[in-house]
């Protein structure tokens, strides 16, 4: 990895997660709801092929009232199966106190679009995983936050100390209703000449539809994104969170060939 | 010199002022520009959050108003941001 003096931004094109020339597909539930449907969700992320699994075990959710996750032990699930098919995590983060038991249990802490914005658990964060080779960072944009204010934010996990960021764009509120919010791709190829940090896309956020996850999926390679974080779940009419825009289990099985051609021709492969 | 005379060659003297703002922002882009270019050979990013904040405090420190300071690093905000947009557009062409 190669770090740079003259800023706290730094160039990391290999940086663990995010390798040269490949983009990175991390898959899996929203939410951890069981074993037995977290062990299915992440069995076939792997018979996909892919090696990063996600899941919520802490979710932020608009309602007070609404599922909240399984907490530790969502946690618990997640490493136990994940560590069984060889696996890594990620997960979000949303509370300082819970960091250590997030870094024990999980590979990439995820931070949310609310809590771009939340400093002291960003620099919190960046202290917690400096110098760790295990650990990383995902860095959602907050949905009414600019490119810069993202980036931003990014600097104060990377000047506490935390290396291995990756951004993830996850779309922006606009006026227009037919999605959820509107995945914003002019925010990728800026944020990656900006900052030179990696850039990830979240096309089931954004969309919050399942049909449109994998044309932007493709339209996220052709806007040199380095990887995509996408839902996936054995059973999304049950889900108890966000069913509604996760891939099922045969649309994650062919997405690495659908996304393969698109990818070849940026001059990556699909891992 | 009636009011109206003043008026005129006040204007005249605000236009001189922005002919040289222009001049030199566009010299400021210049100087960007070149920056950038060596900072793309070294594979550096463009955008460096600590020398942003570097440029704003200095100017804020020779600011004698009756310009704000706050308002001032506004200005200078804008005009950092602006010039770095030129950058980041030949960046992709």
């Amino acid at each position: 990895m190669e770090v740079r003096e003259s800023t706290g931004v730094q160039a990391r094109t290999n940086n663990g997660m995010i390798r040269p020339q490949s983009f990175r597909v991390v898959a899996g539930p929203c939410t951890v709801e069981s074993y037995e449907q977290f062990e299915a969700s992440a069995r076939a992320v792997k018979e996909a092929g892919f090696s990063y699994v996600r899941g919520g075990a802490f979710k932020p959710r608009t309602s007070p009232y609404s599922f909240q996750g399984l907490g530790v032990e969502g946690l618990r699930i997640m490493s136990e199966v994940a560590g069984d098919l060889g696996l890594k995590v990620v997960t979000e983060i949303m509370d300082p106190a819970d960091i250590d038991v997030v870094m024990e249990h999980a590979q990439i802490l995820q931070i949310g679009t609310r809590n771009m914005h939340n400093f002291s658990l960003l620099k919190r964060v960046g202290s917690a995983i400096k110098g760790s080779k295990e650990h990383g960072v995902i860095l959602k944009r907050g949905f009414a936050a600019t490119v810069e204010e993202w980036i931003l934010a990014a600097e104060y996990i990377t000047s506490s100390g935390g290396d291995n960021v990756v951004l993830c764009e996850r779309g922006i509120r606009t006026f227009e209703p037919s999605t959820r919010f509107t995945l914003d791709l002019s925010a990728v190829i800026v944020a990656k000449r900006l900052s030179e940090l990696p850039v990830i896309v979240d096309p089931s956020h954004a969309a919050g539809r399942r049909d449109l996850v994998v044309p932007l999926s493709k339209a996220a390679v052709a806007a040199e994104a380095d990887g995509l974080l996408v839902e996936s779940h054995h059973e999304p009419r049950e889900a108890l969170c966000d069913g509604e825009q996760a891939l099922p289990v045969e649309d994650l099985m062919t997405l690495r060939e659908t996304l393969s051609p698109f990818a070849s021709a940026m001059g990556r492969q699909v891992i | 010199m009636d009011a109206n005379e003043r008026i005129s060659s006040l204007r005249e003297r605000i236009d001189e002022v922005d002919e040289e703002l222009v001049h030199l922002l566009n010299e400021r882009a210049r100087l960007v520009q070149e920056l950038a270019e060596h900072k793309l050979e070294a594979g550096i990013p463009l955008f460096d959050p600590r020398r942003e904040e570097e440029i704003l405090r200095r100017v804020v420190e020779i600011n004698e108003g009756p310009i704000y300071d706050s308002s001032m690093r506004d200005i200078f905000e804008l005009i950092m941001h602006r010039i770095r947009d030129i950058e980041l557009q030949r960046r992709g062409e």
